[in-house]
């Protein structure tokens, strides 16, 4: 007790003195902030047994893949899944020959160092992602693949019993979503989305949301999403453009579902044309505006097109809620935060602003006013990938189970498939369909290459 | 926080109301209607005008379709390639009807085409489409057959059944599979029947599809409530026979559609071994938050593990108040984790009588996260009698529960509590002290402040004083009366000892108010010395310019160096804050002329860089000539310059050139070249490179992390493949090295000069940038970033003869490119320098620098 509220001496010039002080109030508020649910807390009593940690998967090699798995610069596992206690890193997979066997080596060189196993081997290196879902002695896998197999993928890992974190988009169509919501409650699987910013960046997300959440702008009217919602639109569907494939590059399973065309030159995260509008970088911010905008079942019920220019690149997309609330897909004038990954909160007594980096809000009283006993809160989480351990273990929804993150991206689907249109749509979230509207339905699926099928 | 931000600050309904007609009718929809971006006109009016124009703009966009649709259907008949007949299908996909089914399910068949003409049909509602599929059945084979199986499926598309149940025994697997979904999708009882009777012979790539298939249709007649029908096929399903995961799925299943057998099936999963069916049911519990198979649970509660424990306690609290029991026992169990879930739990259980155990298990030595769970629900408890449990409890609890719940208090934001936490910062129980004062400064009341300070005055000691400080400051940051504050403030700190006064100086930095600033300004004649100096701090820590007339007059007059020095300095750092300029570079003039010393003059010279005035550059100028001054004096000078020339290119340049005659200092120079060179220099670019690369590192990930390793060129005695680039401005890697990422390439090239002369290196990269000169690494640039050229600029010193220019630029991901030229000192082509071919396999001459 004493320990945490005695803090050094104070400095003897006046000067750094008021500095100190101030520094000292801020890290003291800091501290105060209610932690529900300590790291490692879920898991089971005392330390973590070999037999304990969860054996993983790690299925795409790319940047967001090995960082998870290895660490680095910009990820939010520091160190990386391979550097944790709670996780046995067993096979990595990647249709690129020197990404996987990169990454192989480098889990094997640390499992050996930290394990003192000189020439240790126990990661595996896959190029396709099914002879991964066989092994039977894994249970998790981490997805992080191009856009268009996410869904695919991790319905198929749901399916040979493994627990999932997919990175986004989590699905591409309407169809690929509601499977895999069946497929996980079918198979009672764990699945987390790669919707970070609902446990990460310190929390500045879930304060926005619960004083959004209990009335402290007053009554919520507008949010502005500072991004374009997007839909799986392909234009062209397919190319005659050809250079060859580098060597040790499996373009066919890299391809998978999609239309086949010859390998043209580009394989990153989507093929350019194949998407209208943004389905990537648009989940962190949708997911944290319906996160706000709740209750949940009042998902977007009217998506209204606005034409800026020639392109639908320009155009900007309106949702409005049943609970009248409206979203914007365009900036808060003005307002500087909430493009990293955030949103601008606008009510009827104030607003709040929030991204990653900084969170305002106008009044600025309204971020000093700390929660009360009797404001609502939500989900709590202060680690994505601990909480995704966390739930493995102990069988609780994750933060962005299936249902949310599919009730996420539904939204960004059909606001892009308004921009796909140009026109505006109505949607009945109980139904998962347009309102009498047979062109937009059409577009809520597409149709898979075979052999593959969701 | 800018003019604007306060504007809309203060105006969020403002906002809201600029864009309160939000659900335009779009413009396209609006059709005849003037153009408008939103049709709030259109909004108001009734709802049978609204009705009337819907129905001519579906008049309209019907008539343009068919003319749309039958263009399509000409280009899927024509000769057209296979990317614009598949863009043709694609379109149909939206606006195809039964006159499109003909011409796309003659292309059913051929391979590329077939897959978009197949997606054109698999969404029409129309029975041709499903006819169309069907009829293409029987005529192919291998993967167009699996995918015309697959859109039958999704169609739901009960007449294809006859002929799809033989398929699901056909001797290629991928049509099996495909059969054996697309019954899972159709149903029906012969669909499950012919999956039923192949889900033991079917080949295991096969039985995985048929098993889900199954599972599928169990869901449906659960949903339809044919719970029987669900239950026998989920009984069949429930075999050690199938895989583990299907096997779970079905106990699952089963627990659902047999609300009988559901209590028991899931208490004996919870307590038993059966480890994935354990697994299964400590999720369904959840789900379901049945009463009666929580009841059935709690029967066994000490027999379960730890996770079905917490299952079960997460299951009832779902279901409210009536957990409280459960809860209770739970907070007693022999598990951590049980114990840690149950403290939390009683966050939301609204119990008054929970706060005494509360604030006995926060105050306790269990784990730490046990301890933080019961604070967070002393914090969070709510509902009738909580408040008063809780100050009830406060006057029987033993010191460390006290200070709990003093330190709840805080938390809870129970400002009617600040009475009681001043009662207590006082306490002789040094927990409870700092509890209260903590919750004293989370709660930060304005009428606390007159006994913070009697407090502070009496605090034994500087440990005792400074969370009493930090209190105080607390309160006059939050003040919504910073004068009245200040003068109580001021009336209690003037009958303070000396010691004392010297503690709570920096409130009046933060309060700032007239009176704040008089008993600053007077305390800097205090004959204390040391209070005299502390004053002068605080006056240097003003959030305005208000304290600097004081402090240069005090700076003056003062006969102590020391205090002249103190005083100076402040004034020169409130100035800095004076936001008219004319008033600021007054003050800054003055300081400058007070100092007896070369550092303020140097601080004064940061000041005065900071005002863009053609005033302000004529002072610096000047120091330009003063050797001790003059690296600052160019500092100032192009920071002025900089602002100055986007309106007036010649000061810019004429600045440039005098603080590169004068100032050697690395970083002054190179902005004093960019000040200097402009982009429309008549220099062309170096046309003629070659090229190695690309190199990447293990483990560095973008742009940034591998600008900083050595590759091949950068290592003496390593053998480099160099190539010539094709000629151009603009070196594109990307081009010579397609989809690449994470990596470098160096450029090289030879430059010969007339003579020795000096110049400048101008480079444009997409990403980062390093150059060497002969050797010499002269720029650096580690950035993630796209190229304009002659965004870097670089002064070099060029040799009479050959010389070697080695460039390296990384890549992240995206465009890959370089572009750089080279100009004399006054921006122009050096006359007869030459760019030479590399033609030497060996690469740059001089190895560079590493």
């Amino acid at each position: 007790m004493q320990k945490q509220t005695r803090c050094p001496l104070i400095p003897t010039s006046a000067s750094s003195r008021r500095d100190f002080l101030k520094q000292a109030s801020l890290a003291a508020a800091a501290l105060a902030a209610p932690a529900l649910i300590p790291a490692a807390a879920l898991g089971r009593d005392g330390a973590v047994a070999p037999s304990e940690r969860v054996n993983m998967g790690f299925i795409g090699l790319g940047g967001q893949g090995t960082g998870h798995l290895l660490g680095g610069a910009w990820t939010y596992v520091p160190g990386g899944y391979v550097a944790r206690d709670d996780v046995q890193v067993l096979a990595v997979c990647d249709v690129r020959r020197e990404r996987r066997e990169s990454a192989q080596k480098r889990c094997n060189q640390m499992y050996a160092q930290k394990l003192g196993q000189a020439g240790y081997s126990g990661v595996q290196a896959y190029n396709d992602f099914r002879e991964v879902l066989a092994r039977p002695d894994l249970d998790a896998v981490l997805i992080a693949v191009p856009y268009h197999w996410a869904a695919p993928l991790a319905t198929m890992a749901v399916r040979a019993g493994k627990d999932v974190y997919c990175e986004k988009p989590i699905a591409i169509t309407i169809r690929e979503g509601r499977t895999l919501v069946e497929t996980c409650q079918r198979f009672g699987r764990i699945y987390q989305a790669g919707m970070q910013q609902r446990s990460e960046y310190g929390g500045k997300f879930r304060l926005a949301c619960e004083l959004v959440r209990n009335g402290r702008i007053g009554q919520l009217k507008e949010v502005y999403a500072y991004r374009q919602p997007g839909a799986f639109f392909p234009t062209p569907w397919t190319s005659d453009h050809s250079v060859p494939v580098p060597d040790g590059f499996d373009w066919n399973l890299w391809l998978g579902p999609l239309p086949w065309r010859p390998f043209g030159g580009e394989a990153g995260h989507a093929l350019s044309g194949c998407f209208i509008g943004d389905v990537n970088w648009a989940p962190h911010h949708y997911d944290i505006i319906q996160w706000t905008v709740n209750p949940d079942p009042n998902a977007p019920i009217e998506v209204a097109y606005e034409n800026k220019g020639r392109r639908s690149d320009d155009a900007i997309i309106h949702y409005r809620y049943s609970n009248g609330a409206v979203v914007h897909s365009s900036g808060y004038p003005g307002e500087r935060v909430g493009g990293e990954g955030g949103a601008c909160f606008v009510g009827t007594e104030g607003r709040i602003a929030v991204d990653r980096a900084n969170i305002v809000s106008y009044p600025a009283s309204i971020l000093k006013q700390p929660l009360r006993p009797d404001d609502s809160r939500v989900y709590h989480a202060n680690s994505h990938s601990g909480n995704f351990l966390e739930c493995i273990r102990s069988r609780r929804p994750t933060i962005t189970h299936p249902e949310t993150a599919v009730y996420t991206m539904n939204a960004i689907l059909i606001g892009g498939i308004a921009l796909a249109l140009q026109r505006a749509v109505k949607w009945d979230p109980v139904k998962g369909e347009f309102a009498g509207d047979e062109q937009a339905n059409r577009l809520l699926s597409y149709t898979p290459r075979p052999p593959w099928r969701i | 926080m800018n003019s604007t931000r306060l504007s809309l600050l203060q105006s969020p309904v403002a906002a809201s109301r600029q864009s309160a007609a939000i659900f335009p009718i779009p413009r396209k929809e609006c059709g005849a209607l003037p153009k408008r971006r939103y049709a709030s006109n259109v909004l108001k009016s009734p709802l049978m005008t609204r009705l009337l124009l819907a129905g001519l703009i579906s008049l309209a966009a019907i008539t343009a379709r068919a003319a749309d649709e039958q263009g399509l259907i000409a280009t899927l008949q024509s000769n057209a390639g296979v990317p614009q007949k598949c863009a043709a299908c694609q379109q149909l996909r939206i606006i195809g009807t039964a006159k499109s089914v003909p011409a796309l399910a003659a292309l059913l068949g051929e391979e590329r085409i077939g897959h978009a003409a197949r997606y054109a049909l698999e969404a029409m509602p129309g029975p041709e489409a499903g006819a169309a599929l069907r009829e293409a059945l029987g005529k192919n084979s291998g993967l167009i057959k699996a995918g015309l199986i697959d859109s039958l499926g999704w169609r739901q598309d009960t007449e294809s059944l006859t002929l799809l149940k033989p398929l699901l025994s056909d001797p290629d697997v991928t049509i099996a599979a495909a059969t054996a979904s697309a019954l899972g999708k159709i149903g029906g009882k012969d669909a499950i029947a012919a999956l039923s009777a192949a889900c033991d012979q079917a080949p295991a790539a096969v039985q995985a599809v048929v098993l889900e298939s199954l599972l599928q249709r169990a869901e449906r007649l659960l949903s339809s409530g044919d719970n029987s029908g669900a239950a026998a096929i989920y009984h069949d399903l429930f075999s050690t026979k199938f895989p583990v995961q299907v096997r779970t799925a079905a106990w699952r299943g089963l627990a659902l559609s047999d609300a009988g057998q559901r209590a028991d099936l899931i208490t004996k999963a919870l307590a038993g071994t059966d480890r994935p069916v354990q697994v299964a049911a400590l999720k369904l519990v959840r789900e379901l938050a049945d009463a009666p198979v929580i009841k059935a649970c709690l029967g066994q509660w000490t027999s379960l593990p730890a996770e079905s424990q917490l299952a079960v306690l997460d299951a009832h609290v779902k279901l409210g108040a009536e957990s409280l029991p459960t809860v209770r026992t739970a907070t007693q169990s022999q598990h951590f984790t049980v114990r840690y879930a149950a403290w939390q739990a009683l966050a939301d259980l609204s119990d008054p009588a929970s706060i005494p155990a509360l604030a006995k298990v926060a105050a306790s030595g269990e784990p730490a996260a046990v301890r933080m769970a019961a604070r967070n629900a002393l914090t969070r408890v709510r509902g009738a009698g909580v408040r008063e449990a809780l100050l009830a409890h406060l006057n029987k609890a033993e010191p460390l529960e006290k200070a709990e719940l003093l330190l709840a208090l805080g938390e809870r934001g129970d400002t009617a509590a600040a009475n009681i936490l001043v009662q207590n910062a006082g306490a002789e129980s040094e927990s409870v002290r700092l509890a209260a004062l903590e919750s004293l400064r989370r709660l930060a009341v304005a009428d606390t402040i007159s006994p913070l300070l009697d407090l502070a005055a009496k605090s034994k000691s500087d440990d005792a004083r400074e969370p009493v400080l930090k209190a105080l400051y607390a309160v006059c940051q939050a003040s919504p009366d910073k004068d009245q504050t200040a003068r109580r403030v001021v009336e209690t700190i003037g009958r303070f000892p000396v010691a004392e006064r010297r503690q709570v100086l920096p409130l009046l930095a933060e309060l700032a108010t007239p009176d704040a600033l008089t008993a600053a300004q007077a305390a800097t004649r205090d004959s204390d010395a040391e209070l005299a100096k502390d004053a002068v701090r605080v006056l240097t820590q003003w959030p305005n310019a208000a304290p600097a007339p004081h402090l240069l007059e005090l700076a003056r007059a003062s006969t102590d160096s020391t205090m002249h020095t103190l005083a100076l300095r402040g004034c020169i750092e409130v100035a800095g804050q004076e936001s008219d300029l004319t008033k600021r570079l007054a003050l800054l003039q003055q300081a400058s002329a007070t100092a007896k010393r070369v550092e303020e003059k140097k601080q004064a010279l940061g000041q005065i860089g900071q005002i863009p005035s053609p005033a302000a550059l004529e002072i610096v100028m000047k120091d330009l000539a003063d050797p001790g001054l003059v690296n600052e004096a160019g500092l100032a000078a192009v920071s002025i310059a900089e602002k100055l020339a986007v309106t007036d290119r010649k000061l810019g340049d004429d600045v440039a050139v005098k603080v590169l005659a004068q100032c050697q200092a690395a970083d002054v120079v190179k902005r004093a070249w960019s000040l200097r060179i402009k982009p429309s220099s008549g220099a062309s670019f170096i046309r003629d490179w070659a090229v190695c690369g690309p190199y990447t590192q293990a483990g560095a990930t973008g742009a940034e992390a591998v600008f900083n390793v050595a590759f091949g060129p950068e290592k003496r005695g390593e053998k480099v493949q160099w190539k010539a680039v094709p000629r151009g401005d603009h070196v594109n890697l990307m081009a010579l090295f397609p989809g690449q990422s994470s990596c470098v390439a160096y450029l090289w090239t030879q430059i010969t000069a007339p003579r020795d002369c000096d110049g400048a290196l101008l480079m444009g990269s997409d990403d980062g940038i390093k150059a060497w000169l002969n050797g010499e690494v002269v720029h650096s640039n580690n950035i993630d970033r796209g190229e304009v050229a002659d965004q870097d600029t670089a002064p070099i010193k060029l040799k009479k003869g050959t010389n070697q220019l080695l460039l390296k630029i990384t890549q992240g991901g995206g465009g890959w490119s370089a572009c750089a030229r080279i100009v004399g000192t006054d921006g122009k082509p050096i006359p007869g320098l030459l760019v030479e071919p590399p033609t030497s396999a060996a690469g740059p001459l001089v190895a560079p620098a590493r």
